[in-house]
């Protein structure tokens, strides 16, 4: 069995069927299934997003810290490494703890899309296509065949002729993208996450002016469902991307400060995830401000940060 | 912000762009679609190949191209069906994916073209100077062949993918929205309805006073043509799409598990099965003792009637260049006309299998 085969196997062809189902006791409404399989589907996948979006928001209040090791360490890798990984220790944050749920994620999000692709046919390839993926003893889904495209002003399998859903998959995209960053300190990730956060909504708005508008309602519920989610992580952590955490905050004013001026002295972030005995203490961002040397600094790096500091005089 | 941030920025979005791009282009997601099988019909010695969004005219005896239209593909969109002909005028007649039913003639100058508000995915049926045909916007039309204006429309509740099927005065229809419509063809009156369990996507058969069709829901029903009321149904293992054949008082019919069936037209009863290769999706031609089935793995069967025998095969060289056989073959004169998926073109001789001529749509 190739890998086709186990994926149309055990990914493509249960979520379709399953879609079907819910399609024949949802009053064989098409947009309400998918609306319901969505949310279904992103709430059985809740335990792999929590942790992911966790250690996402917890590795982005851990950004200004890494920035001052960077700093401290300058070229000495090593010694960053050692810092760094302390510092996620300290932390509780696993480094690579968003990535493996994302990565057990991805083929759901992928099937999910593919079974509302696939139950969505509207030509004789599509459904020829269909006709081998359906569960023939499960009883009645033949019989489904073909789905009720029609849905308010809409005809599913076909883009929306009013132009209203692209907007939708913009605008709820664009939203979700805002709850999903936060200002980082490192200007390459700050830019990075500011064009996403425009480009991907515009991108998938357009997109959907040619997408069957089954897909956009998709693409908005999955956004809708990815929002409430987000906000309920955001809550418990105590945090709000509308409100960035006060170093981050103070980081964007010294940052536009004129020449010359004073820097501010601010406290490290006070967020419960990375407070522990061994937390770094408090910190000047400001870069031509004295810094505190962490407990455990040995004095060949004391010596590199006074080189450096002279070589900025 | 250092140029070298911007451009790395600027880096990982186009990839990540264009990711994104790839797996939606990969997945199909748009409305309409990118490809289509081939359609394929004759009148005297020309065979007319539906391909993509043009129809090519070929002679029947060397497969050279006599004609094509349009130049302009843009025009037509996507077709699914093979063209109707009314003789001896020539006019041809396709429907397709672009809402619109078009009427030409040799060598392709336009007469008139009929917009609907869905695609045309079956094939239209000319008789007496009405054009009639089904189409995705739920309706049924007549129309005069003439010049394209509306006789009539018979709306049904889903999209009619068959061909209208045109005997005495009357019209039958096969809708996708599981019923069977027999119509009066002069105003489009409804005379009778049945309703299936599953879609009915391909016409039905007319024999011995029965209206014989498969369906989606694994069943091939037997009507009585006079009252519409069902007379017998039988089981298939798979969705039955390709309408049935009638040859010599047997009627023969296939599914896409690949299985054709040999059945008493009276009861129903099965009388033979024989596994294809690989599923069914044609029409199947029923003559002289012979029936002639098509699998999607590129293979052609010609079977005995009698016993469901394999007599021989027919295969294009190379089955993976040609791709599958999806659309209804044309049998004329000892030379069995196919059509493959990638457009290509086979006349096999029934007598050996083997090849007459082949049409590379890629070299017109």
């Amino acid at each position: 069995m190739g890998i086709s085969e186990l994926w149309t196997s055990f990914f493509l062809q249960p979520m379709l069927n399953s879609l079907l189902w819910l399609y024949s006791v949802l009053g064989h409404n098409f947009a309400l299934s998918i609306t319901v399989f969505t949310i279904i589907v992103r709430l059985v996948t809740l335990p792999l997003t929590i942790p992911q979006m966790t250690s996402s928001k917890k590795m982005q209040v851990l950004q200004p810290k890494l920035k001052e090791l960077k700093k401290k360490h300058g070229d000495d890798k090593e010694a960053m490494t050692r810092a760094q990984m302390d510092l996620y220790k300290e932390a509780g944050v696993n480094p690579m703890g968003g990535c493996l749920p994302m990565l057990v994620q991805f083929p759901i999000w992928i099937g999910l899309y593919q079974s509302i692709y696939q139950a969505m046919a509207v030509n004789p390839i599509q459904v020829l296509d269909l006709s081998q993926n359906i569960y023939l003893n499960f009883p009645n889904l033949s019989q489904m065949i073909p789905l009720n495209d029609q849905f308010l002003w809409l005809n599913l399998g076909r883009p929306d002729p009013y132009y209203i859903l692209p907007v939708l998959v913009a605008a709820s995209m664009f939203f979700q993208q805002k709850l999903m960053t936060m200002p980082s300190a490192d200007p390459s990730s700050e830019s990075m996450t500011k064009s996403m956060t425009y480009t991907m909504p515009l991108m998938f708005g357009f997109f959907s002016l040619n997408f069957s508008s089954g897909l956009s309602i998709y693409f908005i519920m999955s956004s809708l469902v990815g929002i409430v989610i987000q906000l309920g992580i955001n809550k418990v952590m105590g945090m709000d991307s509308s409100n960035p955490p006060a170093n981050e905050k103070s980081k964007s004013k010294d940052t536009k400060r004129p020449v010359g001026e004073q820097p501010v002295k601010v406290d490290v972030p006070s967020v419960a995830v990375i407070e522990s005995e061994n937390a770094t203490p408090a910190q000047d961002y400001g870069s031509n401000a004295p810094q505190s040397v962490p407990a455990g600094s040995n004095t060949r790096e004391k010596g590199k940060r006074r080189r450096a500091r002279k070589k900025k005089r | 912000m250092e140029v070298h941030v911007l451009i790395k920025s600027l880096l990982k979005l186009v990839l990540l762009s264009l990711m994104l791009v790839a797996i939606l282009s990969l997945a199909g997601c748009e409305g309409q679609p990118t490809e289509s099988w081939p359609g394929l019909g004759m009148d005297g010695d020309t065979l007319y190949v539906s391909l993509g969004a043009k129809v090519h005219a070929l002679d029947r005896e060397t497969g050279a191209q006599s004609w094509a239209f349009p130049a302009d593909e843009s025009q037509t969109g996507q077709m699914f069906h093979a063209p109707a002909v009314q003789s001896p005028a020539g006019q041809v007649f396709v429907g397709s994916f672009k809402d619109r039913l078009f009427a030409f003639e040799a060598p392709g100058r336009d007469l008139w073209s009929f917009p609907t508000k869905g695609a045309i995915v079956g094939g239209a049926t000319v008789m007496n100077d009405v054009v009639y045909v089904g189409c995705n916007d739920r309706n049924v039309y007549a129309l005069s062949a003439a010049d394209g204006t509306l006789q009539w429309a018979f709306g049904t509740e889903s999209w009619n993918w068959a061909s209208p099927v045109y005997e005495d005065g009357d019209v039958y229809v096969a809708s996708m929205d599981h019923r069977v419509y027999r119509l009066d063809a002069t105003d489009g009156t409804e005379k009778w309805r049945f309703e299936a369990e599953g879609a009915v996507a391909d016409s039905p058969v007319l024999a011995d006073g029965k209206v014989i069709f498969g369906d989606f829901d694994r069943q091939v029903h037997a009507l009585d043509a006079a009252s519409g009321a069902e007379i017998w149904s039988v089981a298939t293992d798979q969705w039955v799409w390709g309408s049935p054949a009638y040859d010599d008082g047997l009627v023969f019919v296939a599914d896409l598990s690949g299985k054709v069936y040999a059945l008493n037209p009276a009861t129903g009863d099965k009388l033979w099965e024989f596994k294809a290769g690989g599923p069914v999706r044609a029409g199947l031609i029923a003559r002289n003792g012979v029936v002639y089935a098509l699998s999607q793995n590129g293979v052609g069967y010609a079977l005995d009637a009698k016993q469901g025998t394999e007599i021989r095969r027919f295969s294009p060289g190379d089955p993976q260049l040609a791709g599958r056989f999806l659309s209804d073959p044309v049998l004329a004169d000892d030379v069995l006309y196919v059509v493959s998926e990638k457009g290509f073109v086979y006349a096999f001789l029934t007598t050996d299998g083997t090849t007459k001529w082949v049409f590379n749509p890629t070299s017109d």
